[in-house]
């Protein structure tokens, strides 16, 4: 008697996750000067201090975004960015580009099948501008939905005829 | 001349024997003044001699028919200006009907099967008119579970919650000892909930935490729409199913993520969900209205000084009884005669 309630219980149940199993930002690439999505295929990307200096981007990968996984414990992760384009003489480490993000990391509950993880809420971003003209960030409660909520604008070789030179340093959120 | 004579008269011999041959029917208005019908199921008070009646108004504007004879008064069922018209009444039980209290065993027999959270829920409820049900519910709620390939551990203590609510029983005027409601609840439950042994990895950054996330106080409202079924099994006792669809009403905002368990609501796992009870039931004695409704101040009289009922008839020597204001003619039945006496 027991037995079909049970079975339409269960047959309610959602189940699996739709979404990740941690709360990881995701970061687009974008063109200044058109504000449209650029696809960059010799960047090597990577968080400052990781072990073994791993690389989440190698040089050769087609990229248009990326996870950018904060580091737990501490107040704020960096990422270097390396421009290994030969041809156009950027293969310079003096263009790298450093982003560091600044947040609060806080305890939270996804689902029951998403899981335990932290969020985090991003309070301040730092970053160099050597080739990197601007960063927005669209959301600054990063969870475990899926969605690009910060965006990195470059100065593409199309639209940095003008421009001077000279790397610069931002911040802004 | 003779012959004449004879012939005539054997020809009125050949008419009157023709005619006495024939076979004779009585009209029908016509009864018999010797035969009477005779009803054997006949029952004391089932009828009232009406010669004997004499119409009055009590005072409360009720029309009684009195007996000149016993002086027994019954109320004029067929009156069509007051509240003593005869009329089949909606709801033949009383309002008390009867009080149930139960235990809902549906959590603990499924943590027999392995769930990890519910604990027990007790009921207490009135019938009214065996139609009407309010309907008051209280229980205790925890939740330990660790979900297979998950990181954490969902843990609430033992906490109480309340539903407040009714049932409507769609066989109110059937036998008691059977059920089928509809009913509605209103459900809360004040709470705290903690994600324990959390196991936060990082791959890239190379981390690895065991941590216990802060305890969350949340307060949840809920309702229910259910319909079930609920059958005596023995004496007092019955047993009842529900099937519970419900849906939170409001809840307190948590950033660090809405509670996955709610006591009295169940896990947050869909919209459907059931309730397996076992009730006791107090009969609270109302008495059962079988006839048309009586207005108010009557009562129905036992039987017991009620004129014994007639004999059945054993022989043919046994005088019918005939209605003492009716005349014979009118009241007997039309019978067939074979000859005339």
């Amino acid at each position: 008697m027991l037995l079909p309630l049970g079975l339409l219980t269960g047959s309610c149940n959602t189940s699996g996750c739709t979404d990740n199993h941690s709360a990881l930002p995701l970061m687009g690439f974008y063109d200044y000067a058109t504000g449209s999505s650029v696809t960059l295929d010799s960047l090597d990307l990577g968080g400052v201090g990781a072990p073994g200096d791993s690389l989440l981007v190698h040089s050769g990968e087609k990229v248009s975004q990326v996870y950018l996984p904060f580091r737990d414990g501490v107040s704020s992760s960096s990422f270097c960015l390396h421009y290994d384009y030969k041809l156009q003489g950027l293969d310079n480490p003096a263009f790298d580009d450093i982003i560091t993000f600044h947040y609060d990391a806080e305890p939270y509950f996804a689902s029951s099948e998403c899981g335990a993880m932290y969020r985090y809420v991003i309070r301040d971003v730092e970053y160099t501008r050597h080739l990197i003209d601007s960063i927005a960030v669209i959301d600054p409660v990063v969870t475990n939905v899926e969605l690009e909520r910060i965006q990195v604008f470059f100065r593409t070789a199309s639209t940095d005829a003008d421009d001077d030179d000279y790397p610069q340093e931002g911040a802004g959120v | 001349m003779r012959l004449s004579r004879l012939i005539l008269t054997l020809l009125c011999c050949l008419v009157c024997c023709g005619m006495s041959a024939q076979r004779r029917v009585t009209p029908v208005k016509a009864g018999s003044k010797n035969l009477v019908g005779v009803n054997e199921n006949k029952q004391p008070g089932d009828s009232i001699d009406r010669s004997r009646l004499v119409s009055v108004t009590d005072d409360r504007g009720n029309k009684v028919l009195v007996d000149t004879v016993t002086g027994k008064e019954v109320p004029d069922t067929v009156a069509v200006d007051g509240v003593t018209q005869g009329r089949v009444p909606k709801m033949i039980n009383p309002l008390l009907f009867s009080a149930s209290v139960g235990v809902d065993l549906w959590d603990p027999l499924m943590r027999i099967f392995g769930q990890s959270y519910g604990m027990v829920g007790f009921s207490a409820e009135i019938n009214l008119h065996n139609r009407y049900i309010p309907v008051v519910e209280v229980g205790l709620g925890n939740a330990s579970s660790t979900p297979s390939n998950q990181n954490y551990t969902y843990h609430v203590g033992l906490s109480p919650y309340f539903r407040i609510g009714a049932n409507y029983n769609f066989l109110y005027n059937s036998n008691p000892d059977y059920q089928f409601v509809a009913g509605i609840r209103y459900g809360w439950s004040r709470f705290s909930y903690q994600l324990r042994d959390v196991l936060i990895t990082d791959g890239y950054w190379g981390q690895q935490e065991t941590v216990d996330f802060p305890s969350q106080t949340s307060s949840v409202s809920y309702i229910n729409v259910l319909f079930g079924l609920r059958v005596k099994i023995w004496k007092p006792i019955s047993m009842g199913w529900n099937v519970r669809f419900r849906a939170i009403l409001h809840e307190t905002e948590q950033p660090g993520g809405q509670p996955w368990y709610i006591p009295g609501y169940g896990a947050r796992n869909g919209i459907i969900t059931g309730s397996f009870s076992v009730f006791y039931t107090f009969s609270l004695g109302g008495k059962k209205k079988t006839g048309p409704a009586l207005p108010p101040g009557f009562e129905i009289e036992e039987p017991g000084d009620e004129v014994p009922p007639p004999s059945a008839p054993a022989g043919d020597d046994i005088e019918p009884v005939v209605p003492e204001a009716a005349s014979a003619e009118q009241t007997a039945l039309p019978v067939v005669k074979d000859k005339e006496e």
